[in-house]
């Protein structure tokens, strides 16, 4: 399968997911940009929604909030997080 | 026949629920009450899947109303709704969401108040009324059912209510980060609120910048119904949360030091409740004063061969619970870790032997274990999987696994091995189990 291309903020973002949730058996380069985190995609749950907020919040320094627009949309994959973070970040 | 009103009767305060920063008032939540109730369907059991805890509350009204009773299945992974659908034929799902794919395998009925049908009375309930059967997941692999009163609900809210000071003159909120589905929020965030005529919160804040600034868009003051994986990420994110009445933990032990600091940086007190899905909550501690379980009134306990066993003047008969505790008293007791066969995460009990016996129904699996690694830096330490399946790759295993099981139980990781150091009577003994597991990781990780 041919994978969508993956950008410098992605594949940073990628190794904080997998470094954030112990995803040891994962390689950052190995998730689909464009794959669901969650359920179907790498089965992230509600901890690990927690665990990314936190790492995210460290690294980038703004706090995510379940009223964010469309907050499902944020987690729904990397891609999306990563535009997420772009948008949110402290300067 | 005694009957006990739903929301506590002649209270200062006309507010019922509160969803950000606009009240509901009670007069609202009888109009409410009648436009749900005139479309609900006759069926005998409800599965109220409304994540709004006000919705939540004006569909255990109508339900009620209507004598059905309310299934609180132990996880709500669509296998499990699935199963639950074909045991119990007559069951509907009340929801408010717009996507809700997981209760595919029952008629769904969405929450809709929009039809003006007056307004209903206050809703009253005898005390012998069944309200809702519980699930656990059993050590057997057949869940166990455990019929909920009416009274036994009231009563549990009004020993925990005492225990925890709370005041029905001067009243106050409770936020829930725990979802309305599972017993402890039921009970915590809905039941006990509404009896004690503390407004009930209405949004369910996950991340610490929701709690914080729920608690500040209401200036009252609140309770906070949670549990330690959400306190441990409030404190990791260094969230500053505006003053509170006190912090309530339960699903899991709150460690010592995380609960002071909680105390140290909110200025508040941190309660803990101990409690199971058979008995609800039965005890409390503050570890700022002790490490000791002290029974609610009505509560006593005493040891078994199996556990302890519990009793309680409102419950139907004595519970006797697998946890591993050192009895000190009628009235106290130690917890002494956890049982090893039963994993409790993200406050989901399970038997590790019924995740054992979901693996080996895989196709193509021959051999493997779930276990509990020692634990780690994260906010919740996750199971492990060992699995001999010559021929099936890691992804195809998760994949039927995510089918069967909670995801809260996906095992973190999976790791395929030739075989298990199983012993001469086929058993694996944990420090064996332990040292390939560590093997594995080490060579896993990055050089």
């Amino acid at each position: 399968m041919e994978m969508a291309e993956t950008t410098a903020l992605e594949k940073e973002v990628a190794a904080l997911i997998v470094d954030a949730l112990n995803l040891e058996d994962i390689k950052p380069e190995d998730i689909d940009p464009e794959a669901a985190l969650f359920r179907e995609g790498l089965g992230l749950d509600s901890i690990d929604a927690l665990e990314l907020a936190l790492a995210i919040s460290k690294k980038y320094g703004f706090k995510l909030q379940s009223d964010d627009k469309k907050n499902s949309e944020i987690f729904s994959s990397l891609r999306a997080l990563s535009r997420h973070v772009e948008q949110n970040r402290a300067p | 026949m005694t009957v006990i009103p739903l929301l506590r009767p002649g209270l200062p305060v006309d507010t019922v629920a509160w969803r950000g920063q606009q009240p509901i008032t009670r007069h609202q939540f009888q109009r409410d009450l009648a436009s749900l109730l005139a479309i609900l369907p006759d069926r005998a059991y409800v599965l109220n899947h409304c994540e709004d805890r006000y919705q939540f509350l004006v569909g255990l009204a109508a339900t009620l109303l209507k004598r059905q009773i309310s299934l609180f299945p132990s996880n709500r992974a669509p296998d499990v709704l699935a199963e639950l659908a074909r045991d119990y034929p007559q069951v509907y799902c009340l929801t408010d969401q717009a996507d809700a794919k997981e209760v595919a395998a029952m008629p769904v009925v969405r929450y809709n108040t929009d039809a003006d049908r007056g307004v209903a009375a206050d809703p009253v309930f005898p005390v012998n009324q069944q309200v809702a059967l519980a699930f656990t997941s059993g050590s057997t692999g057949v869940p166990k059912r455990f019929p909920k009163y009416w009274g036994g609900f009231v009563r549990e809210s009004q020993v925990a209510g005492q225990r925890l000071g709370l005041d029905a003159a001067s009243g106050g909120q409770v936020l829930a980060t725990v979802p309305a589905q599972h017993m402890y929020g039921f009970v915590y965030s809905v039941i006990m609120p509404a009896q004690w005529g503390y407004v009930i919160g209405a949004e369910r804040p996950f991340y610490p910048e929701d709690i914080r600034r729920a608690l500040a868009a209401r200036p009252v003051p609140a309770v906070l119904v949670t549990t330690p994986v959400h306190i441990r990420a409030c404190v990791l994110d260094t969230v500053q949360l505006p003053p509170m009445d006190f912090i309530l933990s339960s699903t899991a032990p709150l460690d010592a030091a995380l609960a002071a600091e909680a105390e140290n940086r909110y200025g508040t007190r941190v309660q803990e409740f101990y409690g199971s899905t058979e008995t609800g909550a039965i005890a409390s501690r503050r570890q700022a004063e002790s490490d000791v379980w002290k029974t609610f009134d009505e509560i006593t306990v005493s040891e078994v061969d199996e556990g302890f066993r519990v009793e309680a003047s409102y419950l139907p008969e004595a519970q006797v619970l697998g946890d591993a505790v050192e009895i000190r008293s009628p009235r106290e007791f130690v917890l002494h870790g956890r049982n090893t066969e039963i994993v409790k995460i993200a406050g989901k009990r399970i038997a590790l032997g019924d995740l054992n016996r979901l693996l080996l129904a895989i196709d193509g699996v021959r051999d493997g274990t779930f276990f509990l690694p020692d634990s780690g830096t994260g906010l919740e330490t996750r199971l492990a999987a060992l699995v001999v399946a010559p021929g099936r790759n890691r992804a195809q295993l998760l994949e039927a696994l995510r089918e069967r099981i909670d995801p809260v139980f996906l095992p973190r990781p999976l790791r395929l091995v030739e075989a298990l150091p199983r012993n001469a009577t086929g058993k694996l003994p944990r420090a064996t189990l332990l040292a390939l597991y560590r093997q594995l990781e080490e060579k896993a990780a990055p050089e």
